[in-house]
Formats: structure tokens, sequence, C-alpha cells
């Protein structure tokens, strides 16, 4: 291969079998693997128990049976997966599109002030939910917004400081010239974000909808606090409401929350080839 | 003094395009204002409003019962003098510290090591233990917490596996495994994020320093680190801010016990708040987040914009 | 103790609250059961209560209130009734029912809430004097004084009880048979209950002698069923002294704290991986008997409903014949000491004239003799009625333990609801928790942390100390 400085270096293939690259490539895969186990320690009693008609806090040998996910795939527990799906991805697209909008305009445009914005957008993050919630509380209660949609709003807001930035640094890598390009064919500012930006952006958009998901997906403070209509509450609040009954049934509640945890792994898998190729992050701060 | 004061517009394309391109540079065009609207005005009517609220309260009397639940207002210092004289605040600030450095460490090296072992790892190997590690980030909170709750408690997985049945790892050292569970449920972003960013850094680099007989070692110290330190640098203010705001997961755990041993800053306020009612004091203890986490932000501006 | 605010803080309250809430014109579309010009015959009240923890399990609960809700339409067809049932723990239904007060528009009518919370809700004016509405009440009148007082403000009464918990002494017949110890048993004071938790260790070491609440994960009930029954048997019992200061240092709360370092020492009490189950733990005891490894427990009286077939926490048929039931001494000798709380019904003090009588005749049938035994049975609550407690209905749900938690209730007395009630029980179970799990603590070691953190909490002029 060729240096930077012109000098040509001869190396060896990158897999040949030399003995430090066995090694090292056992001894990575070892290590690997075994951090791999310690992270699946913890899950373990979650898979053990959703199997198991006897389970309690502690793993044991399960008395194998599905009943425990038969009996919480029905009725009002599916039910509230189902307003979790809705809360969730209502959320996700209040907020990637207002993401979207607000990076691209952060990331290339002029903006008075936009160093204090920024810093703004990234220190309402650190706001504690809990003390927020009940001034929020007070205004939909007024206005009689104590239901799936306004909760959903204000979910997307407690997720767009992230999905600001997130997108913000990925649109900073795409190159202007194909903007310029565009703009040259008279392409409006929506035509510019539709066939430029966003398909090559995609990875960090994703990254950045997949955030907001999964924020909206595992709230729980929320939910209980502003949505009042029972048929309307979603998973986190049915599992710990189960976990909070005098009589609590384990079993069930482990296989609840497997099955609350299948959605976001579908997600992660269809999008792990975006995730793959490029999740840039921390380019530096562009003013 | 005058330099170029005169631009003499008729001559020449270059001449041109400075001239159009400066116009692009000063003008603020509606659109980009435009497309702030829905974000900003979002967080304006649903965040500045309600925290400027927030804030106030803090220097209030509200509480969620009593007599001034319903007639309250303003006391001025009150609380800032109470919060000052608050042995148990500082205690919790103390512990919050410890949690988030913990977590900062852990996470960032446990995030490396993996992202940095999973690039040469084989195939199969990388999708299972990748995919296990980000299901145990993209997991909700309240299943993290009971999971870790059943393997840390007595008669739970770790004890049972260690073949010491009865420790009971979560009171002896409550702090350390809520610590190790926030940990857990966050290295997934983190080596995701790593991972991009390795691959990002050019291959020629990487073999020049192997031409040099470069050790691991001096690899890793002068150019990955280099490279990623943007990135490093994000991850750790990301960890920060995420870890300061943690609830559920030590809620579910430990509900801040035993006695206050995890009675982090977001649990004291919501004890403040709810369990004793005292609204206003809860909400100037999370002003007191408020504050921390601009104080990270103001760090990673000036640390990043350091480059 | 009604805290009179100058007129001004009012309007600046309205201001405010007016500013943050953007109180335009909106006018809120949903009225429940709030003010306003009803017409009068059709009537509306909601009634708030919560669904998961206030009977044994959330389909009882459900069962009952439909039940009384059925029986109520019938009978006064003109009238609406919406439930509110609220989900979630205890704390995030009192938090949400605190917030459902707080707008007048929003405040059930009726609402079903734990005892300790009737003075905070009475002084943030929230609930309407039923003085003169109980007046046609036949069930009221029955009521033993020492129950009738537990809504008594100034004289007025804001609360009803709808069922009462006290607390007593179980014991596995069997295990204390093979400790030598003669049945049945009635430890005369605090000596005995250790002197028989040592013989059981020794005859049985893999039994836990003695259940003890200790530590907070059980929330501000845990110390009701636990340490404060003790502190109720002292030689001081005092908690609140009659000018609102709350005790933090007292012979009382050392003897009982002594009582939990004796106990804890040598390895008498349960280990805190129970104790501090974020899961209830003052239910463990009713699994840990059905398994045969738990000797004794100081606990309420549910914990014998929580074998019947219909709540199953777990289903022990035998339970009647195996387990014992004994009153908890004092420490002196002479007598029982429980503390008594239980769930209350109070009236919105926005409710109109029509909806308070309508709400009236409602709690008139959910407190008729059948209803209101239901309730006890599937609550787990002893009823606020006396002469329901030798009714079959009552005593032959779980046999014989309703019998004999009705027995000892005159034993009783109420535990105080004030507002540095929360920050005192937190203090006294964080004592409780780190005597169970560093049992070298001593009873005046713990004592001085419950001072140090109640004092912090409340500040000097809010505490006092006893001798």
């Amino acid at each position: 291969m060729t240096l930077s400085d012109g000098t040509v270096v001869e190396l060896p293939p990158e897999n040949a079998p030399t003995q430090s690259n066995t090694v090292r490539k056992i001894t990575g895969n070892t290590i690997l693997a075994g951090l791999g186990l310690l992270f699946l320690v913890p899950m373990l009693w979650l898979i053990l128990a959703s199997i198991d008609t006897n389970a309690t806090w502690a793993i044991e040998w399960p008395h194998f049976s599905l009943r425990n996910f038969q009996a919480v795939l029905t009725g009002s527990l599916l039910h509230s997966l189902w307003n979790s799906v809705v809360l969730a991805f209502l959320s996700t697209l209040i907020a990637s599109v207002a993401g979207v909008f607000a990076a691209y305009s952060f990331s290339r445009r002029k903006i008075p002030f936009k160093g204090a914005l920024l810093l703004f957008i990234l220190f309402t993050s650190g706001v504690p939910l809990t003390i927020m919630v009940i001034p929020v509380y007070e205004i939909f209660a007024h206005y009689g917004w104590l239901s799936i949609l306004p909760t959903a709003v204000f979910l997307s807001v407690t997720s767009l400081p992230f999905e600001v930035y997130l997108m913000k640094n990925f649109i900073d890598a795409v190159p202007e010239d194909l903007e310029e390009a565009a703009r040259m064919e008279q392409a409006s500012t929506l035509q510019v974000l539709w066939r430029v930006i966003i398909p090559l952006a995609m990875p960090g958009i994703a990254a950045a909808a997949i955030f907001g998901f999964v924020n909206a997906w595992g709230s729980f403070v929320v939910p209980l606090i502003l949505i009042s209509n029972g048929s309307q509450q979603p998973a986190p609040i049915a599992l710990y409401t189960f976990l909070t009954l005098p009589k609590p049934e384990f079993g069930n509640i482990a296989a609840y929350s497997l099955v609350f945890c299948v959605p976001v792994f579908i997600l992660y898998a269809a999008s792990s080839r975006l995730f793959r190729e490029g999740f840039v992050l921390g380019g530096g701060v562009k003013g | 003094m005058m330099s170029t004061a005169v631009v003499d517009t008729t001559t020449g394309p270059r001449v041109a395009e400075l001239w159009k391109s400066r116009q692009d540079k000063e003008r603020t065009k509606w659109s980009s204002i435009l497309l702030l609207t829905p974000a900003l005005g979002l967080l304006v009517v649903l965040f500045l409003i309600p925290m400027g609220f927030a804030v106030y309260l803090g220097l209030t009397d509200l509480t969620l019962l009593g007599p001034t639940s319903i007639h309250w207002g303003f006391t001025g210092m009150q609380n800032l003098t109470r919060l000052k004289q608050d042995t148990e605040f500082w205690s919790s600030l103390w512990t919050t510290g410890f949690f988030i450095g913990g977590s900062i460490v852990g996470v960032v090296f446990l995030g490396y090591v993996l992202a940095s072992l999973l690039q040469r790892a084989t195939t199969w190997l990388r999708i299972v233990v990748g995919g296990i590690v980000v299901v145990s980030w993209m997991m909700p909170a309240v299943t993290a917490g009971m999971t870790w709750y059943a393997s840390t408690t007595g008669n739970g997985t770790f004890a049972t596996l260690l073949g010491t049945p009865n420790s009971n790892f979560l009171d002896a050292q409550p702090l350390l495994i809520v610590t190790l569970a926030n940990i857990w449920s966050m290295t997934g972003f983190c080596m995701l994020v790593m991972g991009a960013a390795l691959r990002n850094i050019p291959s020629e680099a990487i073999e020049a320093a192997m031409v040099e007989n470069a050790s691991t070692w001096q690899r890793f110290r002068l150019i990955v680190l280099p490279l990623m330190r943007g990135t490093i640098i994000a991850v750790v203010l990301l960890t920060a801010l995420l870890s300061l705001a943690n609830f559920s997961l030590i809620y579910i755990m430990t509900q801040g016990g035993p006695g206050t041993a995890t009675n982090i800053l977001p649990l004291y306020s919501y004890q403040q708040a709810f369990s004793f009612n005292n609204l206003a004091y809860g909400a100037l203890i999370g002003n007191v987040m408020v504050l921390i986490a601009t104080v990270f932000g103001v760090l990673y501006v000036r640390i990043a914009s350091r480059s | 103790m009604n805290i009179v605010r100058k007129l001004k803080r009012s309007t600046v309250n309205k201001l405010v609250t007016g500013t943050a809430v953007m109180a335009l014109a909106a006018g809120s579309t949903v009225v429940i059961g709030g003010t306003g010009a009803v017409a009068a015959s059709k009537v509306t009240i909601s009634v708030a209560y919560a669904a998961d923890t206030t009977f044994d399990t959330t389909p009882l609960g459900l069962t009952w209130w439909t039940q009384v809700k059925k029986e109520f339409q019938a009978k006064y067809p003109n009238v609406t009734v919406n439930l509110i049932a609220i989900h979630g723990g205890e704390p995030d239904f009192l938090t949400k029912i605190a917030l459902l007060y707080h707008n007048s528009s929003t405040a059930p009518t009726l609402t079903q809430f734990p005892s300790t919370e009737i003075a905070l809700y009475q002084s943030s004016g929230y609930l309407m004097s039923m003085s003169s509405l109980l007046k046609g009440s036949s069930w009221f009148a029955q009521y033993p004084t020492v129950i009738k007082n537990e809504g008594n403000i100034g004289g007025q009464i804001y609360a009803v009880s709808a069922g009462e918990n006290n607390n007593g002494i179980y014991y596995d017949k069997a295990i204390l048979q093979k400790a030598g110890i003669k049945l049945p048993w009635q430890p005369k004071n605090w000596n005995d209950i250790i002197t028989a938790a040592q013989a059981i260790k020794k005859a049985e070491p893999k039994v836990i002698p003695l259940w003890l609440n200790a530590g907070t994960a059980a929330g501000p009930n845990g110390a009701g069923y636990g340490i404060l029954n003790l502190l109720a048997g002292s030689s001081n019992p005092t908690i609140e002294t009659s000018s609102g200061k709350m005790v933090v240092s007292s012979s009382g709360l050392l003897q009982a704290l002594n009582f939990y370092h004796s106990v804890f020492a040598d390895g008498l009490g349960a280990p805190t991986a129970q104790l501090f189950s974020p899961n209830n733990a003052p239910n463990i005891p009713s699994t840990d008997f059905y398994k045969g490894t738990l000797g004794i427990a100081v606990s309420a009286n549910f914990i014998g409903g929580n074998w019947t077939k219909q709540v199953s926490f777990p289903y022990w048929a035998q339970a009647s014949t195996a387990m014992g039931v004994a009153g908890l001494p004092t420490s002196s000798g002479k007598g029982y000491a429980s503390t008594l709380s239980g769930w209350d019904y109070g009236i919105s003090s926005h409710a109109s004239a029509a909806q308070a009588a309508a709400t009236m005749n409602f709690l008139n049938i959910a407190q008729d003799s059948t209803n209101l035994i239901d309730a006890a049975n599937w609550a787990g609550w002893v009823p606020p009625v006396q002469s329901d407690w030798t009714v079959p209905l009552y005593t032959n749900f779980a046999a014989p333990f309703n019998e004999e938690f009705g027995k000892l209730l005159p034993y009783s007395t109420e535990l105080p609801s004030n507002s540095n009630y929360s920050a005192w029980v937190q203090g006294i179970e964080q004592a409780s928790g780190l005597i169970a799990q560093t049992p070298k603590t001593t009873g005046a070691q713990a004592m001085a942390s419950m001072k140090s953190y109640v004092t912090n909490q409340l500040g000097p002029s809010a505490v006092t100390t006893l001798p």
C-alpha cells in the first residue's frame, strides 16, 4: 500500500493466519463471550420465571409451561400493549418530524443566538420529569387533555433534545454540494430536505427516532400521572401495578416483561444495518 | 481603516460569488425560523413554561395536601436556607456523584471494550453478544429494575450461581449494585456509538502505526483516542445526564433504601414532593438537578469545542 | 387546626395559578361531580377508589363496587354513579387523589381513602362535614367510640370508617409444639415472645422464628403492622404531643427499638431479603406460614384472609387448624396492644346539597349489613360495626382469624393523622430497618439515628423529646 508520503510498503494480508493474529482473535472472542454471558445473567430470571408456573424472585428449575404467556396476551393486558404502541408511535412521529426540521435549521442556517438555543435544548434534557409533570398535569387537567394524544405530545418533548442533537450531528456530516446542486435546480427547502438531506442522514435520523421510540415505550411516570382513563394506560403502568399487588404473579410479570421487550428488539433487528453503517456522534460543536 | 471597502461587483464571476455568499451568510431566512418552530414551540410551551413554574415553585410553600395546598405563596429564601442545612440533601448529592461517576467510568470502559472486540469478532458471536448488550439497553427501566432486583437479592440469580444462596448483595452494597445495574442498562448505546466511531477511523492510520511496530496501548493512545475524542466526550455527557435523571431503575430496586443509601437526587426530590407532600421543596431539589445538568452542558461545550 | 391565610396570599395564588395554567376562557367541558346547577331530578356523583390496593385482589374489589353500584342504581334510578377506579400502588393512588381534589371540577364526590389522610384532606378544605348527614344512619350509631372519632376533627365528622386494620400475633401450632411451648399460646409480656422465639430457633434451625416488619420498603403502612404496635404497648406510646410536636426520643421508642435489637441480634428475625421486598412485604408471612418456614409473626388481621379460596395468597384449607392467634402483650403485661388504622369515606366539600344527599344514600347501601361485611372479608378489614364481629358471614369467612381480631380490636389505638407523620414514620422505619440489617445496632443507636433524621426533615421546632 502507499502511505500518504508516497512510500510504498508491503504489508502482510490482513487475515493472514499469523500466530499473533490468531491468538489475538481467540483472546478477543473469549473475552467477548465472557462479557456477553455477564450481560445475560440478570436476564436469566426473566426467561426462567416466564416459563415457570410457580415463579418467585429466586431462580429455580422451572415447572415448564407457557401458561404465563397465555395469561398476559389477553384482554386488558394486551390492550395496554396496544396503548403503548400508539403512544410510542405518535410520540416518535412528532419528535422526529419536529426534530428533523430543527436539526436541519441548526445545521445549515444562520440562526440568531444559535449557540444559546442549542445549549437551552441540551439543558432541557436534564430536567427531572417527576417535577415537570405536575405543572403539565395542571395545564392538561384544565383543558381536559388527560388522555393518550396529549400525553404523546408531551412525551415527544421529552426526547426532542437528544433527537435534535443526534440528527444535527448527522446532518452536519452531509456534504453541502449536493444541496447546492439541488438549489441550482430551483428546489424548495422542503424538497431539499426530502430528496437530499433525509436520505443521506437516514442512519442518524433512524437512530434518533429509535431513541425517541425507546424513550416513549418505557416511559412510566408521565403516563401514570397524565392519563386518567384506565383503559388508555400503557404497558409499564400495567407492569408496575402487577408488582405492587398484594398477590403478585411473578410468572406473569416476567412473561409480560419479555413480551414488552419484543417490539424494541424487532426495531433494533430491522435497523441494525443502519446502525452498522454509520452512527457518528460528537463531531465537535459546530456553532 | 479602509481595506476592501468598495467591492467591484462588475468584475468576474468569483467576485459575484463572494458577494452572493456573503449575502446568504448574513441574512436569517424566514424559512429557517419556520423550520425551528415546531421543535421550539413544543419545547417552550410544554417545557419552558412548566419549568419556569417549577423554578418559581421551589421558592414557595406549596404542599400537595394541607392548608398550604390551597393557600400558598412565595416564601423567598426560606427553602434555600432549609436546603443549605439539610444533611439529607448533601448526603444525596454525594450519593448522586458516586452514582454518576461510577456509571460514566463503567459505561465508557465497557462500551469501548465491547465495540473494539465486536469489530474483530467472528460474525455469529458479534450478532449474539451485540444483540444481548443492545437488548439490555432497550429494556425499559421497570423491567431492568425488576431483573436486577431478582438477580441481586437473597436467593437471587447471582447468589445462586455463586453458590452462596443466602447472600443478599443488594442490601449489602446497595449503591454499588444499582450503579452496576445502571451501567448494564446504558452500555449498549455507548457500544453502538463507539462502534460507528471506530469504523470511521481510517485504516491507513492503524496500519501505519502497525508498520512502525506500535504496541496496542500506543496505538490506542496516539491514534484511536484523539480521533474518538469527540465521541467519548459526547458519550460521557449523555451518560452523566441520563444517570442524573435516573429514577425508575432505583425506585423499583430499592426505593432509595436501605435507609438512604441509594437516595439519589431524583428519588429524594420525589420523596419530598409526594411522600412528604412538600411539593415546593421537592421542586427546589429538582431545580438543583437542572443546575447540575446545565453545568455538565457548559463543560461539554467548552471541552468539545476545544479541538 | 385551620390556618387562616391573608386575602392577599390567595389573590397572589390565583394570579400565579392562572398564569401558569394559562387560564384563558377555556372552561372545562368535563364536569365530574363539581359545582354547577343541576336539574333537580338528575344527579351525578363520582366515586373514586383504589382499584388494586384496598381489596385483597383487584377482581374482588371490582366485584364489590359493581355489586354496590347495582344495588344503588336499582333503588335510585335517577342518580348517575361514575366509578373512578384508580390503578397503581398506594403511593400513586394517594398522589392521584391529591391531584383530583386540587381542582374543584375534578374532585370526586365520594372517595375511599386511608384513615391517615383524613386530617390532611380536611385541613386542605377538601372534605365536607358529614355530621348532619349521618343523623339518619343506623350503622354509624353502632360504631365504637374510638372508630367514630377516627373522622372527628374539631367536633365535626369528616370521614366515616369503611373497615379497620388491627394487629396481633399469629403462630404455627406445630412449630411451637416442637419447640416445647404449651398451646394455646398467649405470651404475657415481651420476654415471653423472645423466649418462645429462641426455643423455636433451637428446635427448628431452618425456620424463621419471629416475623417483625422492618425497613421502608412496605411504605408508611409497614410500621403500622410492625414496630408501632410495640410502641403502642410500651410505657410511653406517645407519637404526637397535644401541641402537635412529634416525639423523636422517649422511653417508649427506646423499648420498642430495644425489642427489635434483641430479636435481630439473636438471629430471630426474618432476613432482609424478605423484609425489604418491594413486593408488599407485610403479606409475605402468609406464604411463609403456608410453607412451614415461619414460627411466629406480629402482623395485621388481613393475613388470615389471605388463606381463603377467594384471595388465595396462598390457599391453605388447613390454616384454621394449623394456626393460632394471640394478642400482642404490652411491655408491662397488662392487656394487649395494637395500632388501629383503616379506610374511610369522605364527601367532597364541593358537592352540592343534592349530590351530598345522593352520596349519603349510596353510603347507606355500601354500609348495609351484607355489603359492609363483604367488604371486610374481601379487603381484610374488621367491620366498624361492633355487632358484626360475631355475625357468621364475617366469622365464617376466615375462621378463626376474623373472630379473634374482632375480639382484639377494642385494645387498639388510632394512628395519628397529620402532615408531619409521613416524615416521622419514615424515620422510625429506617431505624427498624437499620437494626434488621445491622443487628449490632443497639436500640439507643437506632433511636439516635431516627432523632437526627426526623429533626433534619421537620425542623427542631416540630419535634420533642419525652422521658
